[in-house]
């Protein structure tokens, strides 16, 4: 359980020297024979009156803890790489990202040591709290090497129940999970490889972990990739007369605004809320809403709002998950006219047990003006912004300007199709997906894709950083990396964006040893004119294909080895932007391989290694090229 | 009478400038090693308070007619966590230590957050005789001596209010009438013939600012009291108080600086089953040193004495008092005098006006919404004030120069019916400052909480509430001073479903008039006057609604709109802002 409630046992020792200094603390005297005595302290009764006020009121004494140990470094050995990148060519560092001068170090480090407290003041009230400990291994002995503050839960509860319903309050910092509806709240689903390890990762046990991924369907999104990260308040009622349900939150999300303009008290904020019927289980309806309340500046009253409203419906059972949203929203600020777009997005799932074939199918029409960068919908507004309209468009991570997306994902200002199959046996899965959309409208001359070939590691570069790169075309967000490239074609036209991926998998006995096989294919184009497949011709502005085949090897019950091998190669036509050396446009290959070893050595405890080479050049940019080595050891433990 | 030894502790906020994070973290690990290994008989126990908090403000008014520079829209908040964790390992000894996690509103991954060590405080009783306290203290003693006056505002203001200022008294670690400062007190209790008489001992030491080594010296505020009671009926208090800085603690000291006060207390009660008759009073003399630019063109010692009379009707509920005071202008008693409210702090919430060029001043919204307007600190000088909101005893009891008639009465109780009061101060000044003629003063000041809710017998609250305070400044001859001021508050409470409360609430303050303000060199002599017009009207409204989820914890919702009305500038000083409050306290 998260919050399992264990002593603290190796951490007796560090209070025992403390407690031995309280015993010099006993001892007095018998003044009982003078004329003048003191008053006992305690006397009438002793025990009682020693107990001092503040302990006398209601007093906590039993809290719940939980967390994690977790050391983590990467060593980077670069024999080339892009001119801008923010470490060295040979780079140690103890926390995904190096954080730097900015924010005071403070932003996103991977807690050396993270304690998560809860307790229950009363029978309806709960808190839990989050003290993250990070370690930079600078050499110094003064803070600037270590880091105490509170990243994802600082959060309070207070519980209502009642014979009409539940009421739950949930206020608090750190980063509250929420959401509502794809179009609304929600969270992005981008694809992680099997071979990465991710920060939240909990499993203790690698071989379940890997079985685990095995069993994963493509056509099932993980609830909690449902959730976007908040601050504010969310207050939750449940089990309602006529099956209702309502949820509302007020507060910001991690898109809302910036570390700067926080400090400036400056204004937006979010509004919304849902009200349903029905259960999640069997179907609900619901009507959603978003509104953020925003400015430019604190000065000039000119908004930067946006608002989104929805009904979506579920229904579920044994064959059949049908899920339907169908929404309005707009958009103000002055680089929009607050016009009304529409959105709509159904799909369903047929389950056949007999078959065991799931078939997933998805249609979806979201105009540019239905934008929350919160929700499922990729953002292709550009007057949308991370941070507030005015933000410094580097740093704006929620733009996905004509963006050759994963079979999965939606975008706005698109028109598109998705289609899904898994075809599953016991030890072997195919999964089959293709994706076919449309821009609605012609907004920018670019074309985005996707680098899945050393996304995480690219990622670092220049993190968080947009229009990076020798070209200024790569953009850096949290774990993948894209690049955007111009078009010259200025005739008129919309945008056709395809994708198709296959994953395989299969599990087998080697050597008496499971071994978990799996490869990932994926092909994507975008062009003028639409395909049901990608079109891998010079008719599209770009084309790219990415293959990653990995495998896990379960060498003992507690060590599991990994390899990995991955390739991307993609191809701009004559109509992006030509290189000014040779007058050829774009034709990038990077490949990524490595090893890795998990070892389980407790039953809460791993040793987790990971190596890759990779390699990346464009034939025709010829600054556009990197080539190295990375090294992630991490050691990770739980209580 | 029963007496009862009563320690001044809460789990409220402690002092500040210690180096957070280690050792708050090693405390924390202390405590749960500790529970850990005591299940069975736990001695780590649990306190603190859990915060979260939106503002949303909007400016609006005159003040910004081609204004093409001024915030008038803002956001803010955070979410906090105080864990306070007690230790004691054996009964006569108790350590707590609060560490505070704090995240600002929006920032997200560890960006704005912060950790920060806000209480240390170690306690314990030797040989079952002696209480100590180490650490971070609250240490309070008499009116005249060591006290934390409270502000001007009314003690009958609404729910919706006091939410918003108990939240800046808990930021700002007032307890009471308690400063919080940082070093050792020490207490007992002496038993004299077999108990016929008792002494409270009392006695504390601290630093109040430690030396930068340069030109500053460290400061030291000390203070001790015996108080004897005698049987039932009488009570004899002495009281020593020290501020004073080292000498020659470094080469190029700035100041060199001592204050003594010696006050002797008493009360004596006559006792009858239908009417109490009591007596008491304080009176004590101030002693001010400075060997460093030291003038001696003016006396730097004074005394003051209060003395009041009261009779209590015992059936009626009612108490009656009155009383003569007199505190002489060069009374000097800093740890009485400080004030905890500065004037001199910026209002954080559109803190310039006029094209984000001048300061804005507090308003009477700020003064108990703001937990930046506070001060922390035992100042050696009187602090700058606003006449609008207390200028008759701007200084509480302790304010030097004045003398007068007190007379008022107490009615009810905070389970009664009623609990009102009602209390007038008719002062004067002993000496005039810039001219022979004296100010003259009078202050009157009162209200009532009604607990509706008794009289119809249900168990819904319905409290309503009043308060009032009007003060009249004149200074009829020379430079003449008149100014009036009224300040009402009224509150209702009413309990609709269970737990949910509706809170509302309205304030308004109008002052009128002129004043020469003191301004006070670093000798605390005054070296000039500026002078101060006033005419202008002040309202608060709020609105909110309040759920309970027990006794301290609670999630409320409220709008409150605040406006200046400045009658001698029709542009600048004419304002409002509306502003929308969101907080959920966790409390135990």
């Amino acid at each position: 359980m998260f919050f399992a409630q264990k002593p603290l046992s190796q951490w007796v020792g560090v209070g025992v020297g403390l407690l031995m200094s309280f015993q010099t603390f006993a001892g007095g005297g018998d003044s009982s024979k003078t004329t003048f005595k003191y008053a006992l302290i305690g006397k009438k009764p002793p025990k009682k009156t020693l107990q001092l006020p503040f302990f006398q009121n209601t007093r906590l004494e039993n809290l719940n803890y939980a967390g994690s140990v977790d050391f983590v470094s990467y060593y980077r050995n670069m024999q080339t790489a892009y001119s801008d990148m923010a470490s060295p060519m040979k780079n140690l560092e103890f926390t995904p990202y190096s954080a730097g001068s900015q924010y005071n170090a403070n932003f996103y480090r991977q807690p050396l040591l993270n304690l998560y407290i809860s307790g229950n003041p009363t029978s309806n009230t709960t808190f839990a709290i989050e003290y993250a400990m990070s370690h930079f291994y600078t050499g110094q002995t003064t803070d600037s090497s270590k880091k105490l503050n509170v990243q994802n839960m600082l959060q309070f509860h207070g519980n209502v129940y009642t014979s009409k319903g539940t009421f739950i309050l949930t206020a608090g910092g750190g980063a509250m999970n929420y959401s509502l509806s794809p179009f609304t709240m929600y969270n992005k689903d981008f694809r992680e490889p099997m071979f990465e390890k991710l920060p939240w990762d909990w499993y203790t046990n690698a071989n379940m972990k890997y079985n685990d991924l095995f069993k994963n369907s493509a056509t099932i999104t993980t609830s909690y990739l449902t959730n976007t990260a908040t601050q504010g308040f969310i207050v939750e009622g449940t089990d309602l007369p006529a099956n209702l349900g309502f949820s509302a939150f007020y507060g910001r999300s991690s898109f809302t605004t910036t570390p700067l303009r926080v400090d400036s008290a400056f204004p937006v904020e979010i509004l919304a809320g849902k009200i349903y019927k029905g259960k999640d289980s069997t179907g609900k309806i619901g009507i959603n809403a978003y509104k953020l309340f925003g400015y430019t500046d604190r000065v000039k009253r000119i908004h930067d709002s946006r608002e989104i409203v929805s009904t979506d419906f579920l229904y579920k059972n044994k064959k059949i998950k049908f899920f339907t949203e169908i929404g309005a929203g707009s958009v103000h600020n002055p680089a929009s006219s607050g016009a009304i777009g529409a959105a709509l997005n159904v799909n369903f799932t047929l389950f056949n047990n007999k078959l065991q074939l799931p078939i997933y199918v998805q249609v979806y029409s979201v105009d540019k003006n239905v934008a929350a960068l919160e929700s499922a919908v990729l953002n292709a507004n550009l007057s949308v912004m991370q941070g507030g309209y005015g933000n410094d468009p580097r740093y704006n991570n929620g733009y996905y300007p004509s963006f050759l997306q994963e079979v999965t994902m939606m975008s706005n200002n698109r028109n598109g199709l998705i289609l899904k199959v898994d075809k599953v046996f016991d030890n072997f899965r195919i999964e089959l997906g293709n994706a076919v959309s449309q821009e609605k409208e012609n907004l920018v001359n670019v074309a985005s894709f996707g680098q899945m070939a050393n996304a995480f590691s690219r990622s670092r570069f220049t993190p968080w950083l947009q229009s990076a790169g020798p070209y200024g075309k790569v953009n850096n967000r949290f774990r993948r990396s894209f690049e955007t490239v111009p078009i010259t074609d200025n005739s008129s036209y919309l945008k056709t964006f395809n994708a198709t991926d296959l994953t395989l998998k299969l599990r087998l006995k080697f050597l008496k040893r499971e071994l978990i096989l799996s490869n990932y294919s994926y092909a994507g184009s975008i062009g003028k004119s639409i395909s049901p497949i990608p079109v891998f011709s010079s008719s599209s502005f770009i084309r790219t294909f990415y293959e990653e085949f990995s495998g896990y090897y379960q060498l003992k019950s507690n060590i599991t080895l990994l390899g990995f091998y991955s390739i991307q190669q993609t191809k701009a036509n004559d109509q992006t932007t030509l290189s000014t050396e040779n007058g050829k446009p774009l034709s990038q290959i990077g490949t990524g391989y490595g090893f890795g070893i998990d070892y389980d050595f407790a039953a809460n405890a791993g040793l987790f290694i990971r190596h890759r080479w990779m390699n990346h050049r464009d034939e025709n940019f010829s600054l556009d090229k990197f080539k190295g080595t990375e090294t992630m050891v991490e050691l990770k433990l739980f209580f | 009478m029963k007496l009862k030894i009563q320690y001044v502790l809460s789990l409220s906020p402690l002092g500040r400038g210690l180096e957070r994070g280690k050792i708050a973290f090693s405390l924390l690990l202390l405590a749960f090693s500790l529970n850990g290994q005591a299940q069975t008989n736990p001695k780590v126990f649990f306190d603190g308070l859990g915060r979260a908090l939106v503002t949303h403000d909007e400016l609006d008014g005159n003040v910004l007619k081609n204004d093409t520079a001024t915030p008038n829209r803002g956001t803010e908040g955070y979410a906090l966590f105080d864990m306070g964790v007690n230790l004691q390992p054996y009964e006569y000894l108790r350590g707590k230590a609060i560490v505070r996690l704090k995240n600002k509103f929006g920032s997200f991954y560890g960006q704005g957050a912060s950790v920060e060590f806000r209480q240390l405080l170690i306690e314990g009783i030797i040989a079952k005789k002696v209480k100590y306290a180490l650490g971070d203290i609250d240490v309070m003693m008499t009116p005249y001596t060591v006290f934390n006056s409270y502000d001007s505002s009314n003690a009958y203001e609404s729910d919706v209010f006091k939410t918003r200022r108990d939240i800046v008294h808990y930021e700002n670690f007032n307890v009471g009438n308690n400063w919080r400062v940082q070093g050792v007190k020490v207490n007992s209790v002496l038993l004299v013939k077999n108990d016929k008489a008792r002494i409270k001992l009392n006695t504390f030491g601290t630093r109040t600012r430690p030396s930068n080594f340069v030109s500053l010296t460290d400061r030291f505020l000390c203070g001790a009291s015996a108080n004897a009671f005698v049987g039932k009926s009488l009570n004899i208090g002495l009281n020593y108080v020290r501020f004073f800085e080292l000498q020659n603690q470094v080469k190029n000291q700035a100041t060199s600086y001592a204050n003594d006060v010696v006050t002797v207390n008493a009360s004596y009660e006559i006792n009858t089953q239908k009417v109490a008759y009591r007596i008491k009073g304080e009176a004590g003399s101030s002693y001010y040193q400075r060997s460093i630019s030291k003038d001696t063109s003016v006396s730097n010692n004074d005394f003051f004495f209060d003395l009041r009379a009261e009779v209590e009707v015992k059936p009626l509920g009612i108490k009656f008092y009155g009383g003569y005071k007199e505190v002489g202008p060069q009374f000097s008693s800093p740890s009485a005098q400080s004030l905890r409210n500065s004037v001199t702090n910026t209002p954080a919430i559109f803190s310039k006006l006029d094209n984000n060029t001048v300061v804005r001043e507090q308003l009477l919204f700020d003064r108990f919404t703001q937990e930046n307007l506070y001060n922390q600190t035992i100042q050696p000088v009187l602090m700058s004030y606003l006449p609008q909101f207390g200028n008759a005893l701007p200084y509480g009891d302790a304010t030097p120069n004045r003398k007068g008639i007190v007379l008022g009465l107490n009615a009810g109780g905070k389970e009664k019916l009623l609990n009102a009061s009602l209390r007038a101060d008719w002062m004067s000044e002993i000496i005039g400052e810039g001219t022979p003629s004296l100010r003259h003063f009078l202050l009157i000041r009162g209200g009532t909480f009604l607990n509706l809710h008794k009289i119809l017998q249900s168990e819904r609250l319905l409290v309503l509430s009043f308060g009032g305070r009007m003060e009249k400044t004149d200074r009829a001859e020379s430079a003449k001073v008149s100014l009036q001021t009224q300040q009402l508050d009224a509150g209702l409470t009413t309990e609709t479903i269970k737990n949910l409360d509706v809170i509302l609430g309205y304030k308004a303050l109008i002052s009128k008039g002129n004043e020469f303000m003191s301004i006070r060199n670093s000798l605390n002599q005054i070296s000039d006057y500026s002078i101060f017009k006033l005419d202008m009207a002040q309202n608060v409204f709020s609105l909110g609604l309040r759920y309970r989820f027990s006794d301290k914890t609670f999630f409320t919702l409220q709008a409150n709109y605040s406006s200046l009305n400045n009658k001698l500038d029709s542009g600048a000083s004419n304002y409002s802002f509306t502003q929308y409050f969101v907080n959920y306290t966790i409390g135990f």
